[in-house]
């Protein structure tokens, strides 16, 4: 082992204590990751009660781009579609959980979440939201002039987030 | 654009890297008693900053994530850190050995520093896409360096004045923070 | 050498205390201290990263090679880190989202490599072990002596451990005092921090000269 060039000596000690590392963390990691699945979906669960939306089941369908999840449930007896919609721009990233009817593609209830990391000032109240929203279609997104209230950066986002939510719905209902 | 601009308003006054987010505060209590000090060091830190953040994202975006070993990020990181610096170490060494000398010690002290663990992994975390990256990164340094310049030159006054001896050293240099961190603090109300 | 343990251990309580003596680990002090759950969650895991990265370092001391010592200290101690990292994404959830990136930053806290470079690498296994438990111990008083001052002064209640509450309010409304939000803030986190510090100062100062004071009297007398 002594007869090895110093450098190269240095570079294999390195070496193997890396893969060590590395396998140590890969074991913790699959031992972990089941709990670690079970805390994000627990999250999530919460979140869907904030909208209060009973019994949601994951939906395997095909996501659009920006699309975190698509869930189906129940919202006050009536079968709906939960689409857990992000929205990125430079500064701002927002999570929007929208309600959609099975039906006929009615906003029922939608909620705004920022990241906690985000900075003071930006982003405004988004109580407006709610209440701009409520049972709109496609057709009446399109055509009324929705007013979400807070600063710019965000209620686009918003906004955004929406229009999403109701392409994805779209999309299943073409299915 | 907009965002761009509070973005980098944000991360050098606001929010910055020392007096918000309180990183790479051990080596600004031990580098900022001389300006000189202060001035290399900060040059330094801008340059590992930006380069090791730039590197990370990059190992973030196109390896750890599609291998989903996203598991291995603090001791990848780390390693590219310590890696950098020691590049940047030899470089300075070859071309600019002036600097190099007047670095002395600070420079592979960069490797602990909090804030460019700090910075790179806050990149990640907030999923800034190239753009918001560099200027998150290049502006937070500069934030960095400016605070510790403003610093040292204040410490170098407080050098001369009459501190009882239980506050002298670290506890007047953490108030004199507070007072550098609420002048800050005020400047949000520019945006 | 013999090597006195309870010495060993209690060295790094006051004397040698990390955060008070040593001015180490100021980063994670200032950001973690604003509540007493948050601060005893960052003090366990940082034990938990000393402890092991003490005890692997020095086992492994005598065939690091010298040059590449600082990056084989760094390999050891960031797994340790990101081990604590997984398993409180997983059991301790809240507790993560509350220290956020600073989990990852145990990893260059500057105690642990300063313990690794300054004693682990050159001392046994059981000293290293015990050096470990008691500069975490020092470690811990001081992040919660300072949580509980930024709590207490911030919000009136001091947080133990999820709903497990102490209110003091009643001490505030007694006095006609409110709790103020400045004390959690980042401006708060330096004030309470440097004034702490220039207490505990005092106060070992104040013991110092008066053992001072003892040991020449002591000698005078003969």
């Amino acid at each position: 082992m002594k007869k090895l060039p110093y450098p190269a000596y240095l570079a294999l000690f390195l070496g193997i204590l890396g893969i060590i590392s590395a396998g140590l963390l890969a074991g913790i990691n699959i031992l972990t990751a089941p709990a670690i699945k079970a805390n994000e979906e627990k999250k999530l669960a919460e979140q869907l009660k904030v909208i209060e939306v009973e019994s949601p089941k994951i939906l395997e369908v095909e996501l659009l781009e920006n699309v975190q999840n698509a869930y189906e449930g129940l919202y006050s007896g009536k079968e709906v579609y939960v689409f857990n919609v992000q929205n990125k721009n430079q500064y701002l990233t927002i999570q929007t959980l929208v309600v959609i009817t099975k039906e006929d593609g009615k906003i029922l209830n939608i909620s705004v979440g920022l990241p906690a990391t985000n900075p003071p000032g930006i982003g405004g109240s988004f109580e407006g939201v709610k209440f701009g929203l409520i049972d709109a279609t496609q057709e009446d997104y399109d055509s009324k002039f929705v007013k979400v209230t807070g600063a710019t950066i965000s209620s686009n986002s918003v906004k955004a987030c929406v229009k999403l939510a109701f392409d994805q719905y779209k999309v299943i209902k073409e299915a | 654009m907009a965002n761009l601009i509070t973005l980098a308003f944000g991360a050098l006054l606001i929010e910055n890297v020392l007096l918000y987010r309180f990183l790479g505060f051990c080596p600004f209590l031990g580098v900022s008693k001389k300006r000189s000090s202060a001035v290399g060091m900060g040059l330094a830190v801008i340059v590992v900053i930006v380069l090791a953040t730039i590197v990370t994202w990059a190992l973030y975006h196109y390896v750890l994530k599609p291998l989903d070993i996203v598991y291995l990020q603090t001791l990848t990181f780390i390693l590219v850190i310590a890696a950098l610096v020691q590049m940047v170490e030899m470089f300075l060494k070859k071309v600019v050995p002036p600097l190099y000398r007047s670095l002395g010690i600070y420079l592979p002290l960069i490797t602990t520093n909090c804030a460019v663990l700090g910075v790179a992994s806050l990149v990640i975390a907030y999923e800034y896409d190239f753009l918001s990256m560099l200027i998150f990164s290049f502006f937070s340094s500069v934030g960095f360096f400016l605070v510790l310049y403003i610093f040292s030159g204040l410490r170098e006054a407080m050098e001369q004045a009459p501190i009882p001896k239980p506050f002298k050293g670290t506890p007047i240099a953490l108030i004199a923070t507070a007072a550098l961190a609420l002048i800050f603090a005020r400047l949000g109300g520019i945006i | 050498m013999k090597v006195n343990q309870k010495q060993n251990f209690l060295k790094g309580l006051i004397k040698e205390n990390p955060v008070f003596v040593f001015v180490l680990g100021i980063c994670s002090t200032l950001a973690v201290t604003t509540s007493l759950e948050s601060g005893i969650g960052m003090s366990l895991a940082v034990i938990f990263v000393l402890f092991f990265s003490n005890v692997v370092i020095s086992l492994i001391k005598n065939i690091i090679p010298n040059d590449i010592r600082i990056p084989v200290f760094i390999i050891v101690i960031t797994t340790f880190v990101s081990v604590v990292e997984l398993i409180m994404q997983a059991y301790l959830p809240d507790l993560y989202d509350q220290l956020g990136v600073f989990v990852a930053l145990i990893a260059v806290n500057c105690i642990i490599l300063g313990r690794a470079e300054a004693f682990a690498s050159k001392n046994n296994v059981l000293s290293s072990a015990i050096d470990a438990l008691g500069m975490g111990l020092g470690y811990t008083i001081a992040i919660c002596l300072v949580s509980i001052v930024r709590e207490v002064l911030g919000t009136g209640l001091i947080t133990i451990w999820g709903n497990a509450k102490i209110n003091l309010m009643p001490i505030f409304d007694f006095f006609h005092v409110k709790p103020s939000a400045f004390f959690t803030s980042n401006v708060g986190a330096f004030i309470v921090l440097g004034i702490v510090i220039g207490i505990v100062n005092a106060i070992v100062f104040a013991v110092k000269d008066k053992k001072e004071k003892i040991k020449k009297e002591v000698k005078a007398n003969g």
